[in-house]
């Protein structure tokens, strides 16, 4: 963690704040929030819903809508530019090419249920020069996360992919801009236990691999020990608590951060599936 | 032993496969060959994930699907040979509580209207007793009677539906519950309230109960036996500390590996020896099995 400390974040959240008017009234969902993401590192934000942990991503990857907006303010810098006050043809430019990417979690609403998954492929690789480039990166996109029978998924339509295979097809197409940074909201909740875990360890061989930064929102603290090195805990549009992972689990700080523990220790960690889940034998 | 509540033998459910312009195509088993037993003050767990065919069974298990071969008997007596007052008595002894409680609950009536719907519908109440009876009710799932008596069903939170649901569900004393996935929707502080709340419920009745859920961790913490469901097929059953504590089956195994733990020390020195167990048992698509 010290190397990366000595590094510049590649983001970084100065006082953040979204206040939505709903109804007239104004709800302060995000309300003055800091947060880094340094180069490679894998960063979690978690809280439960009404947190405002998926409006401060949508705010920060500037994919919210404006017309609900009461104020919008602080500032959020990718690799030294503002985003919150980049113009619009900058901000593509930022998601085409070496910027950021978002994964959301109902992959079948992302999906063009009419085209075929090479059609769709093809569209977030428009900066390729011609077919043969397309084809070779599409695939190679497939085989990265993990989807070996590429020329048959590529000929699929989305609703005959399995939910797992859908998420690893959307996850393909944010790796499409070959971004610096992966946002991923509750990226595995819609996905059954055996998949959810396989696409979480994906997750985790391209922050290795490719040492891609991640930003993964969830209300799961078993994922967040999973997969991230730096936590921060939000309540009420506010971070309560920030720190490294294993010390947020042994020692938090907060009121809040202890509750939330306690709730997940009373799910996760009962009976007999504690010494079940750790006996597991490996295979040969 | 006593006579179960609820015992299914042989359950087969299959759906027609369906080819272009509506020729026969080849039938997919739902479920396939399952027998189980629920008896009085008793929670069995079903587990599974999707396509396993848990929901299905569920449905057949509270009469409201036809299974294509095999019976369902309640104390006893076939479902088959029931008249329509065994079914009255059927549908008032077995409860069911869905996923999302914002869904199973009718959104133009406030709360006291579902709860009274109910009691007067298999006359458990009159006009008089009304009024207390359903202040005891919401009482027993937690909730004050003056707070949320007048309530809409969209001014209240997924966990406080969720109470009023079983509110429901407890109104008319029914001996079985039958709970297809009643957390999955809740945040996990809430669910950990809702799970000791069926608990509790649960052992003060005597219930019967059958959880049927995706998640290791709930079944643990509840249940007194399992079974494991695999494409509609029964892996691996029984007590739920010798099947989750010392699987057999390798899908239990592998169901077992993919469990999150919040702890990141346990969650790191566990991912070598999940890597090589995982994977083995493909997740069904839209259009069938895995082949």
């Amino acid at each position: 963690m010290n190397a990366l400390s000595a590094q510049s974040p590649l983001l970084s959240a100065r006082d953040v704040k979204v206040h939505l008017r709903v109804h007239g009234r104004v709800v302060k969902a995000v309300d003055g929030v800091d947060l880094d993401v340094y180069p490679g590192q894998c960063v979690g934000i978690v809280g439960e819903s009404g947190s405002g942990k998926s409006t401060l991503g949508r705010a920060m990857t500037r994919l919210l809508p404006n017309v609900e907006l009461a104020e919008l303010s602080g500032s959020v810098s990718f690799c030294g530019d503002d985003v919150l006050a980049m113009a619009p043809e900058a901000m593509r430019a930022l998601r085409r090419h070496r910027g950021f990417s978002m994964v959301f979690q109902d992959p079948l609403s992302y999906l063009n249920p009419t085209l075929r998954i090479d059609r769709q492929l093809a569209e977030a690789l428009r900066h390729l020069p011609d077919r043969r480039a397309v084809q070779q990166k599409s695939e190679d996109l497939l085989r990265q996360v993990g989807l070996d029978d590429t020329a048959r998924i590529l000929r699929l339509y989305p609703h005959e992919l399995s939910g797992g295979m859908r998420q690893r097809v959307m996850i393909a197409m944010a790796l499409a801009p070959d971004p610096q940074m992966l946002v991923a909201d509750e990226p595995t909740t819609a996905l059954d236990a055996t998949v959810q875990y396989q696409v979480i360890q994906m997750l985790r061989r391209l922050n290795n691999e490719r040492n891609l930064a991640m930003l993964i929102i969830t209300h799961d603290l078993g994922m967040i020990a999973e997969l991230c090195d730096q936590v921060y805990v939000m309540h009420g549009g506010k971070i309560v608590e920030t720190a490294d992972v294993f010390t947020l689990f042994d020692a938090p700080q907060n009121d809040y951060t202890a509750s939330l523990l306690a709730a997940a220790r009373r799910l996760h960690q009962t009976k007999a599936l504690g010494d079940a889940a750790m006996a597991v034998q490996p295979l040969p | 032993m006593s006579i179960p509540i609820l015992s299914a033998r042989s359950i087969v459910k299959s759906f027609a496969g369906r080819s272009w312009f509506g020729g026969a195509g080849s039938a997919k088993r739902a479920v396939d060959d399952v027998d189980l037993d629920v008896n009085e003050g008793e929670t069995l767990a079903i587990v599974g994930e999707s396509g396993s065919g848990k929901s299905t069974l569920a449905r057949i298990l509270l009469g409201l699907t036809r299974s294509t071969a095999g019976e369902v008997a309640y104390y006893g007596q076939s479902i088959d040979a029931f008249t329509a007052l065994d079914w009255l008595t059927f549908r008032k002894a077995v409860q069911p509580i869905f996923q999302d409680p914002a869904s199973s609950l009718n959104p133009r009536m406030r709360v006291h209207t579902t709860l009274s719907n109910v009691l007067l519908r298999h006359r458990l109440a009159t006009r008089d007793t009304l009024g207390p009876m359903i202040t005891d009710l919401l009482g027993s799932v937690g909730l004050d009677a003056n707070q949320f008596h007048d309530r809409y069903t969209h001014q209240l939170s997924g966990g406080q539906q969720q109470r009023i649901a079983i509110a429901r569900a407890m109104a008319v004393r029914p001996r079985l519950i039958i709970a297809d996935e009643p957390l999955s929707s809740l945040d996990m502080s809430v669910q950990a309230q809702i799970l000791d709340l069926l608990d509790s419920l649960k052992s003060s009745h005597n219930l019967g109960l059958v959880l049927i859920s995706h998640d290791l961790n709930v079944v643990d913490a509840i249940s007194d036996r399992v079974i494991v469901m695999y494409l509609g097929k029964i892996v691996e059953a029984g007590p739920t500390r010798q099947v989750l504590g010392n699987p057999a089956n390798d899908y239990t195994r592998s169901l077992l590996a993919a469990k999150l733990v919040a702890d990141p020390h346990i969650a790191r020195q566990r991912r070598l020896a999940m890597d090589a167990l995982i994977g083995k048992h493909p997740e069904p698509t839209i259009q069938g099995a895995p082949q």
